[in-house]
């Protein structure tokens, strides 16, 4: 028997058939079907918007724990001497506008217990030329 | 290519828009239905996925750039559409591709609309046992003789690959047909 080779062989045909009138019908059906059915709107636009925005809230509620963290660290590189210094010597702020920012409790707690001696007091009060105005106060 | 250019015009606009669309129904379907149902095999099928492949074609005319013939496109979405059907086939069945494929071929000799001797029907039992990509080929190539250039267009293969591909199928089709 021969040898079947493509090449030489008759070009078979597929044997895929259609019903009868079946290319006549096709276009009315595919036409009527998007007639039937038009097409929506798209709603990408919309979708974007609300995909960007919450990814603008996220990035933000993300982005929080960062921003407190450095308002904490610009506050904490600061050290006390600094602070004071800056107090005292730059800033107008007096020692009375201190004192009314603070309640009792804060006073009280700041209050140191110096102990002087009778002689250092009287030392004081003689060499201070203002001793009259605080026994006024 | 002015003329194409002419028509994609005539298919974007509303006024022209459904006298060019039955014009490129007519011009496409009878071979996008061979294509489609070369891969679908049964006529019902075939039938559903032509009807959606020209749906899709129509909705998605103001989104074609003309980056690629019109041609090339519509083949490229029947081959995507195609396939895919296959393969939610398969799923809903629980079998492979291939497996269901082979059913598929094993019912064509009920089927009132295969019209196939003898040889024809083992040609076709001969192809559904070759790897997917080179059914798809030789399909493309023995069948619908389009030429190489044109299935690389649509498939996004090389023509020396298709060429490769073609000529691998072949040979293991002959060896089958070749046995008793």
């Amino acid at each position: 028997m021969k040898k079947f080779s493509l090449d030489t062989h008759t070009k078979l045909k597929s044997g895929f058939t259609t019903p009868p009138d079946y290319f006549e019908q096709l276009p009315k059906q595919i036409l009527d079907k998007i007639k039937e059915a038009p097409i929506k709107e798209p709603k990408i636009f919309s979708l974007n918007r609300v995909i960007y925005a919450a990814a603008a809230i996220l990035v933000l509620a993300l982005s929080i724990p960062f921003i407190q963290q450095d308002t904490t660290n610009s506050f904490e590189q600061v050290d006390t001497n600094s602070l004071e210094n800056y107090i005292t010597y730059q800033s107008n702020v007096s020692s009375y506008d201190i004192i009314n920012l603070m309640d009792s409790q804060e006073l009280d707690a700041m209050q140191v217990d110096i102990r002087l001696e009778d002689q250092s007091v009287e030392d004081i009060l003689t060499t201070n030329p203002n001793f009259e105005n605080y026994i006024i106060d | 290519m002015q003329d194409e250019k002419e028509f994609i015009n005539q298919l974007l606009q509303p006024k022209t828009q459904n006298e060019a669309f039955e014009k490129l129904i007519k011009d496409f379907q009878r071979p996008l239905y061979s294509h489609i149902r070369s891969i679908v095999l049964n006529h019902d099928d075939a039938n559903d996925v032509l009807q959606n492949v020209f749906i899709k074609v129509f909705r998605g005319l103001s989104k074609f750039k003309g980056e690629s013939k019109l041609f090339s496109w519509v083949y490229r979405i029947a081959t995507n559409e195609s396939i895919t059907f296959i393969n939610q086939k398969a799923k809903k069945k629980s079998v492979s591709n291939q497996e269901y494929a082979q059913r598929e071929i094993d019912n064509l000799e009920a089927d009132t609309y295969f019209d196939a001797d003898g040889i024809q029907l083992k040609l076709q039992k001969a192809i559904v046992l070759l790897p997917e990509k080179q059914q798809l080929v030789f399909k493309m190539r023995y069948f619908q003789e389009l030429k190489y250039e044109e299935i690389s267009s649509i498939l996004g293969t090389s023509v020396g690959a298709l060429k490769a591909s073609y000529h691998h199928a072949a040979r293991k089709i002959e060896e089958y047909m070749n046995q008793d």
